[in-house]
């Protein structure tokens, strides 16, 4: 028939002059336009010095929970993404700006709210709410269909880990003091000593190595930086 | 270092890059070489061309050499 | 390295190939959707997390995605193309490269396996896999593109076939996605952190978890569309000429669509709105795929009575149209403001998961089995899946409707004072259980469906050993 004809060239003839290989040009050009218009902006966005001033990176303990947070998953039933609705302003608190997530690797926006959104946890309950509530959801929100986490409790992290975590998202250009990055495990120890003497406070006794510690921590700052500038330009300051 | 660059923080330039421009010409582009497919798609004297490749699924395939 | 290019009588098609891709995606499908069934029930049950790290909703569901998406999925779009491929440029693929693409993926799919329980996940959705994986998944690729493209350079007939075209928009979009989303700087041996930070990643995750939906469930799909269903209906694709031309406007306006999953965050509004327009002006090439499909038919609509491989394609291109309505309409900003993050999102997405990628995939499955085996074994099983399936879609699909529209308006509403009506979140999580146990049931039907599809082509090819019919049967 004609359509069919054979074919004996040499192969990177029949790659490059054929058709084929114009097609496969073709379609990643098309894909290419709209993928460079919409990412290459935001590969170079410049946000203003002011604009991240006030906005610290996660403290080494903040790291080791935010490395539990992602390795259980929890960015799949609670958004950190306050969006700028009365509904949601009222429920939560103020809404979540661009410059607030610019430490934030990888990004836990979420895409689905089965819990509510956490991006404005930090310091709504004490430590020791979130130390009952991580252990059994039911014993601090009555309903909820949230799982225990009671290996929270007994699993340790490791600070030579959680170093790793710190020293590579130090090379990715956070900015981290040279006292800290000198001596991670020192400030993971310093923190988590405060989070334990705070719990011991409400009768609580917990070994400061335990993954708990950490992840409340954690929680504990979600959104203070942002929140607290936004207070300060309400409050007049420049 | 490229991963300093991609970090809007340690970003040195101020200046926008902005693509704006791109998506323009590129979509009028697009839209001209669509247009101009569209005619050839639809162009009466392409049209036995398309029916034939329409039926390409449809011939007999047992084997490779089965399409005599 | 190349494929035998000699024009013999005794040169055949792989089909040992499709016959490893076809069982791939049965046990995929299945474990799948079991993972699925467990997270469902996990909603409606909280107890079912037992407490065990390794089973929790949180490190369950990439599992799920991932095994329905790339293992269940991927292995049908595969199982498609390898046979279409080779039949339409009347040339055999490479075997060695092809079993190494096959091995290759299901070693991923393994390791995935082994890795998300653990806890081991990048928390991207739809990209969790830490780093070592996603490396293998890039060599893997790349075997895939040789086989694919060496087939298309060596091909003895001069058209390309729109469904090739599909097909490779596939294997060329799949790859940058899936190196642009990946770049990270390991930490440890399962950690790493990406080399964008806050909003730009979560746009680049976007462009790719979007694209994903674009390029891996979409356009590979509509590529068997363009095959299987000319095949199973005995008729050429309505309109050649449309297909030619949809496809072109589909490849170019979806890539923009990303940012329709961040709409109302604090992405540039110019980036929002840009990905909002182009998900609605998506509507045209995607109907413009669906009309064609089932315009196919023209002519034989009575078949859509008798032959339950056509009803699994017709429904399947139906909901392919539905979802790709609704998608849109979920980009428009206001329905946004109250679709997102509910439920509703959780359904559109298994409108198009179960309702399209799933039921093309069963029909083209069912089409396969005897062409790869011979007669199977119970024909009346086949209907009785298309209608557990069907039934447990809608039951599922309407089940989240409305679910989210509850938690969604229930979330925004305020009293007469000016304050949340529903202050307590917990209180709106309580009003969701009857549409988690209807999900629940919808999805197990669905499940056992896929199950008795399963049972059903263990006995097919029972019955193919048993009569001593190991060679392919060369039907049609």
């Amino acid at each position: 028939m004609s359509d069919t004809q054979h074919t004996q060239e040499h192969w990177h003839r029949r790659v490059l002059e054929n058709k084929g290989g114009l097609f496969a040009v073709l379609s990643v050009a098309a894909i290419a336009v709209g993928s460079m218009v919409e990412l290459v902006p935001m590969f170079t966005v410049d946000y203003a010095p002011e604009e991240v001033v006030g906005i610290h990176p996660y403290t080494p303990l903040e790291v080791a929970g935010r490395d539990i947070y992602v390795r259980e998953g929890c960015y799949l039933c609670h958004s950190q993404w306050v969006r700028p609705f009365r509904s949601e302003t009222l429920r939560y608190g103020t809404w979540s700006r661009a410059e607030e997530y610019v430490y934030d690797r990888p990004f836990q926006l979420g895409s689905r709210r089965i819990g509510p959104d956490l991006h404005r946890v930090g310091g709504k309950y004490n430590n020791a709410w979130h130390y009952e509530h991580m252990r059994n959801p039911r014993s601090t929100s009555p309903g909820s269909i949230m799982p225990n986490y009671p290996w929270l409790y007994e699993w340790s992290y490791d600070p030579a880990d959680v170093a790793a975590s710190v020293n590579t998202l130090a090379t990715l250009g956070h900015p981290y003091a040279d006292d800290v990055l000198a001596d991670i495990p020192g400030a993971i120890r310093a923190q988590a000593d405060d989070v334990v003497a705070d719990l011991k406070a409400s009768n609580i006794e917990v070994e400061p190595d335990k993954e708990i510690v950490a992840v409340i921590a954690y929680l504990q700052r979600l959104g203070l930086d942002g929140r607290a500038k936004v207070a300060a330009a309400e409050g007049g300051a420049k | 270092m490229i991963a300093a660059s991609l970090n809007p923080v340690f970003r040195a330039a101020s200046e926008a890059h902005d693509l704006g421009w791109l998506g323009s010409v590129s979509t009028l582009l697009f839209v001209v070489a669509f247009l101009a497919w569209s005619w050839v798609a639809y162009n009466p004297r392409n049209r036995a061309r398309w029916e034939a490749a329409g039926r390409l699924p449809l011939e007999d395939d047992s084997s490779p050499g089965g399409d005599a | 390295m190349s494929p035998d290019t000699s024009n013999g009588a005794h040169e055949t098609y792989d089909d040992d190939i499709v016959r490893l891709f076809f069982g791939a995606t049965v046990l995929w499908a299945v474990v799948g959707m079991l993972v699925g069934v467990i997270i469902a029930l996990q909603l409606a049950f909280w107890p079912a997390n037992m407490d065990v790290p390794y089973l929790t909703f949180g490190r369950l569901r990439p599992l799920h995605t991932n095994a329905v998406i790339f293992a269940f999925a991927g292995n049908a779009v595969f199982t498609g193309i390898y046979y279409s491929m080779q039949r339409l440029m009347k040339v055999r693929t490479h075997d060695l490269l092809s079993r190494i693409h096959f091995w290759g993926w299901q070693g991923i799919i393994v390791s995935a396996a082994l890795t998300l329980p653990f806890g081991f996940t990048q928390s991207r959705e739809y990209a969790e896999l830490i780093w070592p994986i996603d490396i293998a998944i890039a060599v893997v690729w790349v075997v895939f593109a040789i086989n694919f493209f060496y087939t298309i350079a060596y091909r003895k007939v001069q058209h390309l076939y729109v469904a090739i075209w599909f097909y490779m928009s596939f294997v060329l979009t799949v790859a940058v996605l899936h190196i642009v989303n990946a770049l990270a700087l390991p930490a440890t041996l399962t950690r790493s952190f990406p080399l964008y930070s806050g909003m730009t990643d979560a746009l680049v995750q976007w462009w790719y978890g979007h694209n994903a939906v674009a390029f891996f469930l979409t356009t590979p799909f509509l590529g068997l569309m363009y095959y299987f269903l000319p095949k199973a209906a005995e008729r050429p694709v309505f309109s050649y000429r449309l297909s030619i031309i949809h496809f072109w406007a589909l490849v170019f306006l979806y890539i923009w669509a990303g940012p329709h999953h961040l709409l109302y965050s604090g992405l540039p509004d110019w980036v929002q709105t840009v990905g909002s327009i182009f998900s609605i002006m998506l509507i045209a090439p995607s109907w413009g795929g669906m009309l064609n499909g089932l315009l196919t038919l023209r002519g034989a609509w009575d078949r859509l009575r008798t032959d339950p491989i056509i009803k699994f394609l017709v429904v399947g291109v139906s909901f392919y149209g539905m979802s790709t309505f609704e998608g849109p309409m979920m980009s428009v900003r206001s329905v946004n403001a109250l679709s997102h993050f509910t439920n509703w999102v959780v359904g559109h997405v298994h409108s198009g998961a179960l309702g399209w990628n799933g039921m093309i995939s069963f029909g083209m499955l069912y089409w396969l089995a005897p062409r790869l085996w011979g007669k199977v074994h119970n024909e009346s099983w086949v209907s009785l899946h298309f209608w557990m399936a069907t039934i447990g879609i809608v039951l599922y699909v309407v089940s989240m409707w409305a679910g989210g529209l509850t938690e969604g308006l229930m979330w925004r509403a305020i009293n007469a004072d000016g304050l949340l009506a529903y202050p307590n979140f917990v209180d709106i999580v309580q009003r969701l259980a009857p549409f988690y146990w209807t999900r629940f049931f919808g999805g197990t039907l669905f499940l056992l469906g896929a199950l008795l599809m399963a049972f059903n082509f263990i006995l097919t090819i029972r019955d193919a050993r048993a009569a001593g019919a190991s060679a392919p049967v060369a039907a049609k």
